[in-house]
């Protein structure tokens, strides 16, 4: 059985915890209003300008661009977006599970990997999974330039045919308690035929192109994926600020929790020491009279 | 009086949303352009330029357009720019200082690749600082 002191100190340090986590927690809950702003301002563009690319390449006839047609090769590469730091949940063992049951099925040799964030890295580096390279970028704030040079970089990739497919692997957000670990395939950017179909029938009009509809599809097609990728990234950084709050909540009402717990048995404790102390001397003093 | 809807999305945000307006004169790759309520569908590329919008009972609004693409379907018309500003946005002393930077890049001379960087850059800090002045 601990003594009063031992509990004292553990009280104290458990103090010092629970101020740590209800700070991270207060941190987390403002970055992750910023960053949800920051989605939803995206969203409107990424989903307006896909929607006009999907009527657009359906609409014109024999269109075809490198991002769309099928690669040859069996290879395939991954991006795989986590966080660079931890105490956010199972947010990074997720990813690194989902990539992991991914590169099985794909068969491990054919899959190269990229990162962004460190954390799924280190992960996957204890399994003995290695990746091609690292990317980095201001984490809380990441720019659309900088979605735009990963792009140049795995499409690049696509195009000489060293890839046949890239997808990407990321925690997308739901609610604060939830996210969804996906992994995706950005290239090539299929339209199935029947949605094809579908999108045909939706737009019986055919637009004016200026210039023509190809030189507008040969801009906006890479113009898709830089906006697929940042939705990806802007969502993870969501998700994970969502995790880790609540993470830190989970971790607040457990320091307090243990708190209660550890003064009632310190009091406990220092109650029995007075009482037996008074025993003692009444007991003491009882002999001394008689 | 007739109008329309007008949207102007950005990679940075919603600019404006479901605005009514009654004429536009837009900027494009080939050309400006005017739309009116019953244009025909339109899908065009954008250039850099200011975006001048009619919202009716004289008053007109201004935006500055850099690349994108302007899509016409019905009475909806949708801007996706890479960047917007409205002229209220618009901090006119940041505009001056960027212009001047930029102008000062290219008279000491740069790289070609560079050259056509700074010189949009020129063009949009001209952009802000002109809408700017009209507000």
């Amino acid at each position: 059985m601990a003594n009063v002191k031992d509990l004292k100190v553990r009280i104290g340090s458990t103090k010092s915890t629970l101020k740590i986590t209800s700070a991270m927690k207060l941190v987390s809950a403002a970055k992750l209003a910023k960053a949800q702003g920051r989605v939803q301002g995206f969203k409107p563009y990424s989903s307006e300008l896909e929607n006009t690319v999907r009527v657009a390449a359906a609409l014109a006839e024999n269109y075809t661009h490198k991002y769309l047609k099928q690669g040859s090769s069996d290879k395939v590469a991954v991006l795989v977006i986590s966080s660079d730091k931890g105490l956010c949940g199972s947010y990074n063992s997720s990813v690194a599970k989902q990539v992991k049951n991914f590169a099985a099925i794909q068969g491990a040799s054919d899959c190269t990997l990229f990162f962004i964030g460190k954390k799924v890295k280190e992960l996957l580096a204890r399994e003995g999974m290695t990746g091609e390279k690292t990317f980095s970028y201001a984490k809380n704030d990441p720019e659309f330039s900088e979605a735009q040079a990963i792009v140049t970089e795995l499409a690049a990739g696509f195009t000489s045919g060293k890839y046949g497919k890239v997808f990407i692997a990321y925690n997308s957000f739901v609610s604060a308690i939830e996210f969804d670990t996906k992994v995706n395939q950005v290239l090539p950017m299929t339209v199935s035929a029947e949605e094809q179909e579908a999108l045909a029938k939706e737009f019986p009009v055919d637009f004016k192109y200026e210039p023509s509809v190809n030189e507008i599809l040969d801009s906006l097609v890479p113009e898709v994926l830089n906006t697929t990728v940042f939705t990806a990234m802007l969502d993870a950084i969501a998700a994970e600020h969502a995790t880790r709050m609540t993470a830190m909540d989970n971790a607040t009402t457990n320091s307090k929790d243990m708190i209660k717990k550890l003064t009632l048995t310190m009091n406990k404790l220092r109650q029995a020491a007075i009482t037996t102390e008074l025993t003692e001397i009444v007991s003491g003093a009882e002999s001394l009279n008689s | 009086m007739s109008n329309f809807k007008l949207n102007i999305y950005t990679p940075q945000g919603v600019v404006v949303s479901a605005t009514p307006c009654e004429e536009l004169t837009i900027p494009t790759e080939t050309g400006i352009i005017n739309v009116l309520k019953g244009h025909t569908h339109l899908i065009s590329e954008l250039g850099n330029g200011v975006l001048k919008v009619k919202i009716g009972s004289g008053q007109t609004r201004h935006f500055t357009i850099a690349g994108g693409l302007c899509k016409v379907l019905g009475d909806n018309v949708t801007i996706l720019a890479k960047t917007s500003e409205s002229s209220e946005s618009i901090d006119q002393e940041r505009a001056k200082s960027a212009l001047s930077k930029a102008e000062s890049r290219l008279a000491t001379g740069v790289a070609s690749v560079e050259q056509i960087k700074f010189q949009r850059k020129v063009e949009r800090a001209k952009n802000r600082l002109k809408i700017a002045n009209l507000k």
